[in-house]
C-alpha cells in the first residue's frame, strides 16, 4: 500500500509519457455524480489552469477528482479523506451503513445508487475513465456478532473502482477481509501529483529530493530557491534519527537547519518545485497555491514555477482565492513561451445547493479582465 | 489584500460608457427616475472598449448578463466614432451592430449588444457632440442668471480667434457653468457634479426623456425576437406620444 500522502504518480517511471510522443496534457474533464458535481464537462484546458470560485464552490473537489481519476487503487480515496480530516476509523465491520459511510460523501447529494464517473481526455493516452459503484452482483455477507442470521444487516455490496484507459480496463474493489479493509487490484497510475496544505510530508519530500539528487537533477531546486531566498547557501539531505530529511544551510549558523524549521512559504515552495521536477511530462495539482507566500516574492516565485513547468512539460492546475496572485500570474503567463494561449481560468459558481456551474475562460479574456481590473474570482 | 476595482456582474443589464462621466450620468438618471436592473461601468476612453469587451467573459457573474449597452460620443464625426466602437466589438470577437441602437445577438452568447451614441436625441439640428452636449441644455435651464455671463465669455474667446468644435465648446461651457455654480470646489469633476444631492444637473429635465424611455424599455427591446432596431421596436410596441 502507498504511504498516506504519497502522490498517485510518484512512480512516474511507470508512466513514461515521453515514450508516447511527448507532452501530456489533459484537455477535457467530465465529472458525474461526484462530490458537489452532478454533471459537468470542462473543455479548453491548457498548460496553466487556475481554478477560482467562492469557498464551497467545489475547487478542491475538482482537484480531488483529477487526482482520483489519475490513481490506480481505491486507497487514493482514503488519502483524500485523510487530507480532508476524515479518517477511516469509523468502520465497524458488519454494518453495511458504516461501510457505505466511507464512500457516501463521494457521491453527489449522497446519491450512491448511480455511482460516480470521472473522465479525462489527454493529448497522449486519449481517454482515462474512472467509475465508482457498488457492485451488486457480488454481495459479501459477514456472519459475525449477535446479528448473525439477519441477512440484510450483514450484506455488503463491495464498492468497485473501475479504471478504463482505452486499451486496458482495471477493477479494484474495497473489501472487508478479517475485519479490515482490503483493496485488491490496481491500475497503472497517471502522472498526477497533488500539493495541498494538507499533503505536506518532510519524509516524502526528502525521498523526492534524494531521487533528484541521485540523478543529478536537483540543482534547479537550489537555483530557484536562491532566486527568492538568497540567504540559502545550500540544500542537502541529512539523517535525523535514522530518517533522511531536507536540510538548509544558512549563513551565520553553525549547523544546517531542517527545512521544516524554516518558513511555511519556503517549505511549500520547495514542495512545489519537487512536484514539478519529479514528475516531468505530468500533471501537478496545487490547492490554495498562494498560501504562505509573501506578496513581494510572488512575481519571481511564479515566474520560476511557470518556467519550470515549461522546461519539464508539466501541466499545472492550481486553486486560488487571491486576486493579487492572479494579477501576478497574468504577468507571468504573458511573459511565458506561448503566453496567454497556454492559460485558462476555470471558474466555479454556485447558486444555492445546486451543482456548481463551471466556466473556462481563455487566456486572452483573462488577461483583458485583469487589465480592466475586473473581479474574476 | 488587493481587491479589483470592478466588482462582479450582479445585474442582467450593463451600461458601459466611454468614461466615468457617462457611468455617473446613467447611474444617477436611473436612480432619480427609478429605473431598476442596470449595472454601470465605463471603459477608459473610446479606444478601450475592445479590452473591456474581451475581458467580460472573464468577469465573475457573467452568466447573469443578458444585455450590454455601449455608450460612446459622436464628437464631430458620428459615423467614424460609431465605426471605431463597431470595429472594437468585432475585434473582441462579438457580433457587430451595423448602426447605433441596433441590437445584435449570437447563439453562443448569453447577452445581446447595442450601441448608443451621444448626444441622444440630437440637440438642435445636429448629432455632433457628446455627453456634455446632452447635459448642457438642462444645466443652462437650471442656472439661467449665470448664462448671460457665460455667453459673453464664450463670445469673447471666440472673438479672440480660437476655434471650438461643438464637443469642445460644450465641454468648455459645461465646465464654466459647473465651476461658477459650485464655488466650494470649482474643479468638481463631472462624475461628482452629477450627484443628485448637489442639484447641479437636473436629471428630471425633459431633455433626458428619450434616454429614460430607452432605459425603461431596454430589457424588453433587447430580449425581443423582432425589430432589432430600437426605433422599429419602439414604433411597434410603444404608444406614440399624444395619441
Amino acid at each position: 500500500m502507498l504511504s498516506p500522502s504519497q502522490p498517485a504518480s510518484l512512480d512516474s517511471q511507470l508512466f513514461q509519457s515521453e515514450e508516447n510522443g511527448g507532452y501530456l496534457m489533459i484537455t477535457q474533464l467530465e465529472i458525474r455524480n461526484f462530490r458537489c458535481f452532478k454533471n459537468v464537462k470542462l473543455n479548453g484546458l491548457k498548460r496553466f489552469n487556475f481554478i477560482v470560485g467562492q469557498s464551497g464552490a467545489g475547487k478542491t473537489a475538482l482537484v480531488e477528482g483529477l487526482f482520483l481519476v489519475g490513481g490506480g487503487n481505491p486507497e487514493i480515496w482514503f488519502r483524500i479523506r485523510r487530507w480532508r480530516g476524515i479518517g477511516e476509523g469509523l468502520i465497524q465491520v458488519g454494518l453495511r451503513q458504516n461501510y457505505e459511510a466511507l464512500f457516501r460523501d463521494m457521491f453527489y447529494a449522497f446519491n450512491q445508487s448511480q455511482g460516480a464517473f470521472l473522465r479525462i481526455i489527454d493529448s497522449v493516452e486519449g481517454k482515462r475513465e474512472l467509475e465508482i459503484f457498488y457492485d451488486h452482483s457480488d454481495v459479501t455477507r459477514l456472519p459475525i456478532g449477535d446479528q448473525k442470521g439477519k441477512e440484510n444487516a450483514f450484506a455488503v455490496d463491495p464498492i468497485s473502482f473501475k479504471w478504463d484507459f482505452g486499451s486496458r480496463v482495471s477493477h479494484s474493489r474495497v473489501e472487508i477481509v478479517d475485519g479490515a479493509l482490503q483493496m485488491k487490484g490496481s491500475a497503472q497510475v497517471y502522472p498526477v501529483f497533488l500539493v495541498s496544505p494538507r499533503t505536506f510530508s518532510g519524509k516524502e519530500n526528502a525521498g523526492f529530493y534524494s531521487t533528484l539528487s541521485r540523478t543529478k537533477r536537483a540543482k534547479p531546486v537550489l537555483d530557484a530557491v536562491r532566486s527568492i531566498f538568497p540567504d540559502v547557501e545550500d540544500i542537502s539531505l541529512e539523517m535525523l534519527a535514522g530518517e533522511p530529511l531536507i536540510y538548509v544551510s544558512l549563513p551565520g549558523l553553525p549547523e544546517k537547519l531542517p527545512l521544516g524549521d524554516l518558513s511555511g512559504g519556503l517549505n511549500k515552495y520547495i514542495e512545489i518545485l519537487l512536484a514539478i521536477l519529479i514528475n516531468p511530462g505530468g500533471v501537478v495539482l496545487i490547492d490554495e497555491i498562494e498560501n504562505g507566500f509573501h506578496h513581494r516574492n510572488l512575481p519571481a516565485l511564479l515566474r520560476n514555477i511557470v518556467e519550470m513547468c515549461e522546461e519539464n512539460r508539466v501541466q499545472l492546475f492550481a486553486t486560488t482565492h487571491s486576486y493579487e496572485f492572479l494579477q501576478v500570474m497574468a504577468e507571468a503567463v504573458a511573459s511565458s513561451k506561448n503566453g496567454k494561449d497556454d492559460f485558462s481560468l476555470i471558474r466555479l459558481e454556485r447558486n444555492g445547493i445546486d451543482s456548481p456551474t463551471i466556466t473556462t475562460v481563455s487566456g486572452e479574456a483573462f488577461e483583458a479582465a485583469i487589465s480592466e481590473d475586473f473581479e474574476v474570482r | 489584500m488587493p481587491v479589483p476595482a470592478r466588482k462582479e456582474i450582479t445585474e442582467e443589464l450593463l451600461i458601459v460608457g466611454e468614461g466615468d462621466g457617462d457611468e455617473a450620468f446613467f447611474r444617477y438618471l436611473c436612480e432619480v427616475r427609478n429605473v431598476p436592473g442596470f449595472q454601470f461601468d465605463c471603459a477608459n476612453g473610446i479606444s478601450d472598449f475592445e479590452t473591456f469587451l474581451k475581458g467580460l467573459p472573464g468577469r465573475s457573474g457573467i452568466s447573469k448578463l443578458r444585455a450590454v449597452l455601449i455608450v460612446g460620443d459622436n464628437d464631430e464625426t458620428p459615423d467614424a466614432n460609431f465605426s471605431i466602437i463597431q470595429k472594437q466589438i468585432g475585434r473582441a470577437k462579438l457580433p457587430q451592430p451595423q448602426n447605433p441602437l441596433s441590437r445584435v445577438a449570437r447563439g453562443d452568447l448569453t447577452y445581446r449588444i447595442a450601441v448608443l451614441m451621444l448626444p441622444y436625441p440630437r440637440i438642435g439640428n445636429t448629432s455632433h457632440g457628446c455627453l456634455e452636449s446632452l447635459l448642457l441644455p438642462a444645466i443652462e435651464r437650471n442656472f439661467d442668471p449665470e448664462l448671460n455671463c457665460l455667453d459673453s465669455f464664450c463670445q469673447c474667446i471666440t472673438g479672440c480667434g480660437k476655434y471650438w468644435s461643438r464637443t469642445s465648446r460644450d465641454k468648455m461651457r459645461l465646465r464654466c457653468l459647473l465651476s461658477s455654480c459650485h464655488p466650494d470646489d470649482p474643479n468638481l469633476g463631472l462624475r461628482y457634479a452629477l450627484k443628485p444631492t448637489l442639484n447641479l444637473v437636473p436629471l428630471d429635465d425633459h431633455i433626458f426623456d428619450e434616454v429614460h424611455e430607452l432605459l425603461l424599455h431596454f430589457a424588453d427591446w433587447m430580449s425581443a425576437a423582432q425589430h432589432p432596431s430600437w426605433f422599429d421596436w419602439k414604433a411597434a410596441n410603444l404608444p406614440v406620444a399624444g395619441t
